[in-house]
């Protein structure tokens, strides 16, 4: 009888998980919105949006999803703009470093991500709360000594400057695909003098590109500064070693074309030689033949 | 919720353009900088919200130059001044594929091809086994482009070694001429054909295939072109696998960014088979210090990727012990 | 002597070159069949895919391949035997010697055919052409089996010249029209003048040493395109002799099974004779020593250095492959060593069943060239599928083997139909003059 009731449970359980099941198909796939901050001083905010969702499978980012970005003040909330996500599902957005964000009392301005949904996937948003930076970065060479150096504040909504009191700070070289970090320093009261010493590869004029990175500060979250010098070493790929023996350029090696010139003329020669000697048979048969 | 209360209807049409809409062309000019592979200007305008709220055209490939996929022509040219690398670190892989299925996914092949492969290496009996992925070398002297009889596959000025499949002949040379095994061969009608059939050729994605043809890792050329990582790079969650350009003497897994050269001092980077001559363009790191221990690759596998392994001594001593 | 006048010979041959018995008529039907099946066979490669094969991604050439070695090897055997017999006057060659040309054109014209068969797009093949690479040996070999091609069609030609006269020229040939009118032509009004003798002799001499150096060149190319690579096994200095010692080795077993054939079929016991026999039987048991001796550098020097990769193809060779090895790379050579070399077992029934063990001994041969190595790569074979790791022949890959063979058949029976198989001139003159 246990037993019996047992199966019977166990019946109802099952029965039950199909219709479960259409439902879960039913409902809408709940995405999530991976929100990225960059202040970029040379032009703007770059606000990245990525969105995706999870499932045994792993990670799938959507593409072709409209994202609007909001600037959220005290009052009011600002549609800033939409942009499609790309193949990747990344949206990303600039926001020039002219254009006034309604700000909080305290000076945070926040920026809010939405994906409105649509039949397939669900509302999703977020949002981020930062306060503006001003980071400044001069490239001199002092006494020959390469120096960067680095001032970074706040301005007050009397204008006035205000020292940033503490961040990290990483020097950094742009390259093709990330930012390469040539050393990891410390602002203090809002002021660095770091010493470029490292010998690292440029174009061949020696130019690169310097960046000044504050990582993931509290309270201004990413903020970078670019410039470029030429303090790199000049690199000249034509100098790079190349290999002698190069079988596979389009072109063959002289001595290989060569040989097959001799080779062929000298056997295609003794076939045209036999192909006149056989003519010169038949005209002489001919020539018999005519005459009788 | 809130849901866009305030939304102007003209203000939408012209910014839901699919671009990353940028305030102030300016922000374009120094997008356009980071992915440097030259710009294609389609003298397509868009319109977009400067800062004081007026409306300016700019060509769209300045605010994101957006490089498709080469056609057969152009893909036999290299990006200008680059020269790619990539470096593997062996002690950080544990066999989780998943450079595999994107690889995969990425480029439309099969389940019975692999472009890369994860190869459970030991190199002798009291030596320690451990996971050896294995892309195209993509090698300065590829022997396998020497004895192409109909130059389908070639070798680029950044070093990336492609197959133009309307080229290839199907005679599988290259196959017995890459002593790495890199090269595979579309046995029949490739399951993606129908459903690719429309996307314009290009050998730097290697899609549509097509059957009777060979096929390899392109190294992504198409990502990279436009400043993004090979897919097996990006899609490693242990960051196993550096890319980057030999002239800027730089690779990055995604997260870290080394100095290449200093990477393989430190780390007495070597190349596989050396020997042979080959100059691949591919370097190992060598299983020191390794993060996971090699049998968490094997056991985490499903029955039917067990089966590829069995024949491993480390996996018959596994089996034994067992 | 006069050209209307049919010489014993010439009304010997006429009633095979006039009529076909009921079984000839059921052997080319069966020949045909064969060829159809293998038709078949290719069709459902082209529709169907390579994947009908057993080639996969790292056996990516299999018995194509080794049928592509074989036919060529024994194209150049004919060549080799037949220009070298030429050159040296020796008088026994005159009855066989139409055979070796026969053997050498037509397994010349099936040979490529199986290397086309590997190729995944046969709609590209011009492409070998528009677009060759000089530095590929698959170029060169497209250009030395053309001009391979054509050297050994001038060569035979050279030879029938004469025979067509005298077809030509006999009333008594109850043959269609189309066929007198065909003799006429290609016998280009030989009248069997001096200053045509001459002339004729002088083009047969320089493409006999022509033929000669053809074949050794385009089958050094072939063995080239193997030994260039840097697989374990073919990566080796010594492939080239090797192939054209072991072409020439299986061509001459080719040779004496056809010589026993057509003696058996045509009743050619009074021209072919034992003598023939042991003679090709003693240039099989010469090349038999050579390539014993090749097999064991090879072999020896791979095993006894053990270098990791030799060691694992060696391992495989003596495990798997056991059996084919022994019989291939032993049975093959120690056979004829011992037949021929026995005067006793020297008649033509052991000599013509050593040649048939020396034939089938090097076709696996080549397979073990070919297959063990391709499934020992540098990298293990791992991480692919179980069904995709090693080889075996499909029926599509046997039966276009068999469809290969049938028109081997095919073509000498067709060839013996249009010409005499004995050079009934070359017989009959040149006794006159010695």
């Amino acid at each position: 009888m246990k037993k019996l009731l047992k199966y019977f449970a166990l019946f109802l359980l099952l029965s039950n998980i199909p219709g479960n099941n259409l439902l879960a198909q039913e409902e809408m796939i709940e995405p999530a919105i991976l929100l990225e901050y960059k202040n970029v001083m040379n032009y703007g905010k770059e606000v990245t949006a990525k969105i995706y969702f999870r499932d045994d499978e792993g990670f799938h980012f959507l593409p072709d999803l409209a994202i609007q970005f909001y600037s959220i003040g005290e009052e009011e909330e600002r549609l800033l703009g939409e942009v499609l996500t790309d193949a990747d599902g990344i949206a990303q957005f600039v926001i020039s470093n002219d254009y006034k964000l309604p700000k909080d009392p305290d000076g945070f301005f926040t920026i809010r991500a939405v994906f409105e949904g649509n039949n397939l996937y669900a509302y999703y948003e977020d949002e981020f709360s930062f306060k503006d930076i001003v980071l400044e970065m001069d490239l001199n060479e002092i006494d020959s000594v390469r120096t960067i150096s680095l001032l970074a504040y706040e301005r007050d909504s009397l204008d006035n400057k205000i020292a940033v009191e503490e961040a990290d700070v990483y020097i950094q070289v742009p390259r093709m695909f990330t930012n390469l970090t040539v050393s990891e320093e410390y602002l203090e009261a809002g002021e660095l003098e770091y010493e470029f010493t490292v010998k690292i590869s440029g174009d061949s004029s020696g130019k690169i590109g310097l960046i000044a990175f504050i990582p993931e500060h509290e309270l201004y979250g990413n903020v970078e500064i670019r410039s470029h010098a030429n303090w790199g070493v000049p690199f000249h790929a034509h100098l790079r070693e190349t290999f002698g023996r190069q079988l596979w350029t389009p072109v063959a090696p002289l001595w290989m074309i060569i040989t097959l010139i001799i080779l062929l003329a000298g056997v295609w020669g003794h076939y045209i030689y036999s192909i006149i000697q056989l003519s010169l048979i038949g005209k002489a048969g001919k020539k018999m033949l005519n005459n009788k | 919720m809130k849901k866009k209360k305030n939304k102007h209807e003209s203000r939408r049409d012209f910014l839901k353009l699919g671009l990353t809409v940028s305030a102030g062309a300016a922000a374009g000019a120094v997008l356009l900088s980071k992915t440097s592979t030259g710009s294609t200007k389609s003298g397509q305008k868009v319109k977009l919200l400067s800062e004081d709220g007026q409306i300016v055209e700019v060509d769209k490939y300045d605010i994101k130059p957006d490089l498709q996929p080469a056609g057969r022509k152009e893909s036999r040219l290299g990006i200008p001044g680059r020269k790619f690398v990539m470096v593997i670190d062996l002690a950080r892989c544990k066999n989780a594929r998943k450079c595999i299925d994107d690889c995969q996914e990425g480029h439309h092949i099969s389940k019975d091809q692999e472009w890369i492969r994860v190869y459970l290496l030991q190199d002798s009996a009291e030596s320690a086994p451990y996971w050896f992925p294995r892309p195209c070398y993509h090698c300065d002297n590829p022997l396998c482009v020497s004895v192409c009889p109909v130059g389908a596959t070639y070798k680029r000025s950044d070093g990336i070694v492609l197959v133009d499949t309307h080229r290839c002949i199907g005679c599988k040379f290259c196959m017995t001429g890459c002593p790495y095994s890199a090269r595979v061969f579309h046995w029949y009608e490739p399951e993606s054909a129908e459903a690719d059939k429309d996307i314009p050729y290009s050998p730097e994605t290697n899609i549509p295939a097509r059957e009777g043809t060979v096929g390899k890792c392109v190294f992504c050329a198409d990502k990279v072109k436009n400043g993004k990582l090979p897919r097996c790079v990006s899609g490693c969650p242990m960051g196993v696998i550096y890319f980057g350009d030999i002239n800027e003497d730089t690779v990055t897994n995604g997260t870290e960014t080394v100095v290449f050269s200093q990477l393989i001092s430190d780390r007495s980077g070597y190349r596989y088979h050396e020997n042979l001559g080959t100059r691949p363009s591919v370097y190992y790191l060598p299983a020191v210090d390794r993060s996971f221990p090699v049998e968490r690759g094997y056991e985490s596998l499903d029955e039917e990727l067990k089966e590829r392994y069995k024949n491993t001594p480390f996996v018959k001593k596994l089996e034994n012990e067992s | 002597m006069k050209a209307d006048n049919p010489t014993a010979l010439l009304k010997r041959f006429a009633p095979d070159l006039e009529k076909t018995s009921k079984l000839g008529v059921a052997w080319i039907i069966f020949c045909v069949l064969l060829v159809l099946l293998g038709i078949f066979a290719l069709i459902t490669q082209i529709t169907r895919g390579h994947i009908v094969t057993g080639m996969r991604d790292n056996v990516v050439w299999g018995i194509y391949i080794v049928n592509f070695i074989f036919f060529m090897g024994i194209s150049y055997a004919g060549a080799l035997i037949s220009g070298t017999l030429h050159l040296f006057r020796s008088d026994w060659r005159k009855p066989i010697i139409r055979m070796a040309e026969f053997l050498t054109i037509f397994s010349l014209l099936i040979g490529p055919l199986y290397i086309m068969l590997c190729v995944g797009r046969l709609d590209k093949l011009h492409y070998l052409v528009i677009f060759g690479r000089i530095q590929s040996p698959i170029t060169w070999d497209v250009i030395a089996i053309s001009t391979d091609i054509i050297g050994c069609f001038l060569f035979l030609y050279l030879a029938l010249l004469r025979d067509f006269a005298r077809l030509r020229d006999y009333p008594d040939l109850k043959v269609a029209k189309w066929r007198k009118k065909l003799y006429r032509w290609l016998a280009i009004y030989w009248k069997d003048t001096p200053e045509q003798r001459r002339r004729l002799e002088r083009s047969t001499d320089i493409m006999a040493g022509m033929v000669i150096a053809i074949a050794i060149i385009v089958y050094s190319v072939l063995a080239w395109i193997f030994s260039v690579t840097l697989q374990p096994g073919w990566h080796s200095t010594i492939f080239g002799p090797y192939f054209v010692i072991a072409a020439v080795y299986s061509g001459t077993a080719v040779l004496i099974v056809i010589m026993w054939i057509y003696r058996k079929i045509y009743k050619l016991e009074d021209l072919i004779t034992r003598k023939h026999f042991v003679n090709i039987g003693v240039v099989m048991l010469v090349l038999g020593a050579f390539f014993g001796y090749f097999t064991f550098s090879e072999y020896l020097t791979k095993w006894y250095g053990s270098e990791k990769n030799d060691e694992q193809l060696i391992s495989i060779l003596f495990d798997r492959y056991y059996w084919l090895f022994l019989f291939s790379n032993y049975a093959g050579v120690l056979v004829p060593l011992i037949v021929v070399g026995l005067p006793k077992l020297r008649t033509i029934r052991w000599i013509t069943l050593a040649a048939v063990v020396v034939i089938v001994a090097l076709w696996i041969n080549r397979y073990l060239i070919v297959v063990p190595t391709l499934e020992t790569p540098y990298l293990p074979v791992q991480d692919a599928r179980d069904a995709w790791v090693h080889y075996r022949g499909t029926w599509v890959e046997w039966v276009l083997t068999i469809g290969g063979i049938g028109s081997l058949c095919l073509f000498f029976t067709i060839g013996s139909k249009m010409v005499p198989i004995i050079p009934l001139s070359v017989v009959e003159d040149d006794k006159k003059i010695d």
